[in-house]
């Protein structure tokens, strides 16, 4: 009995010096293996399915999962997985030439089958970034002219088709096909499947230079390094880019003061952003993405039915203070649309004016109730709880038009209620503050998210002009091939737009973040060199450097 | 021996005086002997003066802070920021806004404090007469009804209840309020209802039922009146957990909205903003904190109060 004791007694000294003895002992040699991260918070949701997805953080892993056909760059696109194309006269027939080197994170080799089925189930499933293509894409008409040859037949001109195409992802039609569900909740015909949209939830089927190893939805996505990504990679790109559900700053602060997360997510307030940079010896970092910060006015809605009321708005709003003061890394609007899309032009643009602002009033038909019964015509600016900043600017807003005379209150919403609130014209607010990118490169873009008709009933559009000149106007210019000739009735298409105030143009965004000082991101330490005006493509892990541990 | 009598007839008349007295004044007895019960503990009559000057502050704060217009959408961006006890000024410092956390702390208790007694006085009639009601009819179906009813309010999570109803419904302090109503009405319904239930069967109930007295007067004027003490010791401790569950709400964006000054709110803010800009959610969290240490104590006293003077009655 005494034995059993002594020996339970040894064998537990042994476990406890030996725990203690090696606990402290890390391998020099580690340092080298341990695999290199690049940890980025994000706001969920995140859907890295290329055919549902459509803001920030879905088009993230959409720029490292996933390839496109054509890559977007400050100046327009470039050649990517079509090494080349041609167009027809008329430009509603695009030929591309694939590469013929790429392969998906399957070991499936990349062909132009491919290229058609990512097409044809974007446009099948109808969701993220269909509304793209799916207008004017003639799937029965197109074809895969051999492996490495795709044709696309349009059924009406439409210029913007080549820029468009940063929002095709080529996904492994095999690999797609294999993991799909007959028995789902969403069948689509005729495959009379769900064309993998339950297991793309969770899993990447793409060529992109990441590929997503573990997923647990509202909290993480981890993807490796793809060893035969076929594009262009840094020499110290990371190992693994892992995207994480945040936004508490006092979670990410914490996280980045324990190097348990390399950049902090885009929502954080600046003085946070700084702050933490600061503290920890972070670097800080902000890039453009063609996207902007709208206070989106009800166009409908009494009192903002009426344009001098609008005017009022405009010219009441503190402009410089909403740069000095709460997004000092942005840059004033010089015109409606974020300045480095391509045929965005600069406007005279409204600046603060009490004394214009109260001019305007008086021209309003709901003058002199407005100002002498304002309770009655209270302009409510919404905020987006998970958005802290948005809150400042909303509480600017309500403080310049009681400058004025007017009410106004802030009301918070969470981004889903929000997006709820505005599919109805009924129940969209007076006012709502949304920061919207364009998802490529033109002026076009954003002119059809923001301001046509079809698609008033999104959360990037508050303003229901409902105007079929506008709407006319819009698909003028995008229909036509000529880029110059495009570009014009981009500005013309600005300039009716501008004078109709339909909305308060706060700032050009640069997104900011802080990062940690072993990691080297050229977009957003040279912006005007590397960013890319388009929705996502600023955090291309590629382009990325974490430096090894041993090295720090 | 005349004078002898003369002197006795004059105690005694100062002894019925005394008792007359006595009897014209019951309440007024029954109220010293409460407070000198209840003044015996210091802490009670701290808490007593923690509740008057919060009572205070609700009701006179914007006469008394030196910022008044700090309460509405007031920004001042180049004065943020400014750290505690570094100028009279902003004594508590200044928001990220640059509005100052002192005036926005003491005009944050209004809200607290109306919270406190708009729930209460709405929860507090209805919970009583419901526990009146069932427990005088204790045993019949009116009280299988009624306290089956109000166990099914308790059985829900009272934070997780005012949550859902406050979510479904747009963000309103009055929403805000309504549902934590909802909520509270079946404690005070359950704590009258132990009380009566215990004294509907005691001699001065039959005797009124006998003397054929109606049954309102009997659950009003007999029954009620022997509940007072743990339905007031309940109240005022319950201040506390009311305006807990409504900075709560606040906290999560349920409440007040913004630039309303409410306490929940601002810690709200503030958290956001820890540790490098402690103040601006810390202040507002000691104001909390001490509403609700003042409330409580203020119950504790008045519960040794009824306590002492019932055993002794």
């Amino acid at each position: 009995m005494l034995e059993k004791r002594y020996i339970a007694i040894l064998i537990l000294g042994t476990l406890l010096i030996s725990t203690v003895a090696f606990s402290g002992c890390v391998d020099p040699d580690d340092d080298e293996e341990r695999p290199t991260l690049l940890r980025m918070g994000f706001a969920w949701p995140t859907d890295i399915d290329p055919a549902i997805g459509t803001d920030k953080s879905s088009a993230v892993a959409f720029t490292n999962f996933y390839d496109p056909l054509v890559f977007p760059t400050q100046e327009g696109v470039e050649p990517w997985i079509a090494e080349d194309w041609d167009v027809s006269e008329d430009a509603m027939t695009w030929t591309f030439h694939l590469r013929d080197d790429v392969t998906f994170h399957s070991g499936n080799e990349m062909t132009a089958e491919d290229v058609m089925f990512s097409m044809e189930r974007l446009v099948t499933i109808g969701e993220g970034f269909a509304h793209m293509f799916e207008p004017y894409i003639d799937i029965d008409e197109s074809e895969v002219v051999d492996d490495y040859t795709v044709r696309f037949k349009l059924t009406e001109p439409r210029g913007v088709f080549l820029p468009s195409l940063v929002r095709l992802y080529i996904v492994d039609k095999e690999e797609v096909l294999d993991n799909a569900v007959e028995d789902a909740d969403f069948v689509y015909e005729p495959w009379g499947n769900d064309l993998g949209r339950g297991y793309l939830i969770e899993n990447s089927a793409g060529t992109g230079p990441y590929n997503v190893y573990e997923a647990v939805i509202e909290d993480h996505f981890y993807g490796e390094r793809f060893e035969d990504y076929w594009g262009p990679m840094a020499e110290n790109a990371p190992d693994e880019f892992r995207m994480l559900a945040l936004g508490e700053a006092g979670t990410e602060r914490t996280m980045f003061g324990a190097e348990e997360l390399e950049i902090t997510s885009e929502w954080l307030e600046h003085h946070t952003v700084v702050d933490i940079a600061e503290t920890f010896d972070g670097k800080l970092g902000a890039y453009p993405e063609g996207g902007a910060l709208y206070g989106m006015m009800h166009t409908q809605k009494e009192p903002l039915d009426c344009i001098y009321v609008r005017k009022a708005i405009s010219y009441a709003f503190d402009y410089e203070s909403q740069i000095d003061d709460i997004f000092p890394e942005s840059e004033l609007m010089e015109g409606i649309l974020p300045i480095l899309l391509g045929g965005a032009v600069e406007q005279d643009m409204p600046t603060t004016d009490h004394e214009k602002a109260m001019e305007y009033l008086e021209q309003s038909q709901y003058y002199p109730d407005i100002v002498e019964n304002p309770e009655d015509y209270e302009i409510e600016a919404s905020w987006t709880g998970a958005v802290p900043a948005t809150e400042h600017v909303a509480l600017m807003i309500t403080s310049d038009l009681e400058d004025i005379g007017l009410e106004a209150r802030s009301r918070r919403y969470e981004w889903g209620a929000l997006i709820d609130a505005m599919y109805e014209k009924e129940t969209s607010p007076h006012i709502c503050i949304v920061w919207v990118s364009a998802d490529y490169p033109e002026a076009g873009s954003l002119l059809n998210a923001r301001y046509h008709s079809r698609n008033a009933r999104s959360w990037q559009q508050n303003e229901w002009l409902e105007d079929d000149d506008i709407d006319e106007l819009i698909d003028d210019a995008l229909r036509e091939p000529d880029m110059d000739e495009r570009f014009a009735l981009y500005e013309e298409v600005q300039n009716e737009l501008f004078e109709m105030y339909p909305s308060l143009f706060g700032h050009d965004q640069y997104s900011k973040h802080a990062y940690q000082p072993y990691v080297t991101w050229p977009e957003a330490e040279d912006p005007l060199e590397y960013s890319i005006p388009s929705n996502g493509y600023s955090v291309n892990v590629r382009n990325i450097e974490v430096l090894p541990h041993g090295e720090r | 021996m005349a004078e002898n009598s003369s002197q006795s007839k004059g105690n005694i008349g100062k002894i019925k005086g005394f008792i007359d007295e006595q009897k014209e004044s019951p309440l007024m007895d029954s109220l010293k002997r409460r407070w000198y019960r209840f003044s015996k503990n210091p802490l009670s009559k701290l808490g007593l003066a923690i509740a008057l000057i919060s009572i205070f502050l609700a009701i006179f704060g914007e006469y008394v802070v030196p910022h008044p217009a700090h309460a509405g959408a007031y920004r001042d961006y180049p004065n943020r920021f400014i750290e505690p006890f570094q100028s009279w000024t902003y004594p508590l410092g200044t928001d990220s806004y640059g509005r100052c956390v002192l005036t926005r702390t003491i005009l944050g208790f209004r809200y607290s404090i109306r919270m406190a007694v708009v729930v209460l006085s709405l929860v507090v009639p209805t919970g009583v007469v419901v526990g009146l009601v069932a427990g005088y009819h204790k045993d019949t179906w009116i009280d299988t009804l009624l306290m089956r009813t109000s166990d099914i309010f308790i059985a829900v999570p009272p934070l997780v209840l005012a949550l859902s109803i406050t979510a479904m419904l747009e963000p309103d302090p009055m929403y805000a309020m309504l549902a934590v109503s909802l909520m509270w009405w079946p404690w005070f319904a359950r704590i009258t209802y132990n009380n009566v239930s215990s004294l509907v069967n005691e001699e001065f109930v039959k005797s009124a039922e006998i003397m054929g007295d109606s049954k309102t007067h009997i659950m009003f004027f007999e029954l009620l009146p022997n509940c007072t003490g743990p339905i007031l010791t309940k109240l005022t401790l319950d201040v506390g957990w009311v305006i807990i569950i409504g900075a709560s709400l606040s906290f999560v964006g349920l409440g007040a909205q913004p630039p309303t000054p409410d306490l929940g709110t601002m810690v709200a803010e503030g958290s956001r903003l820890l540790p490098t800009w402690w103040w601006i959610s810390i202040f507002p969290a000691v104001a909390i904190s001490f509403i609700i240490l003042g409330f409580n104590l203020l119950g504790d006293g008045i519960q040794d109060a009824f306590e002492e003077v019932g055993a002794g009655s």
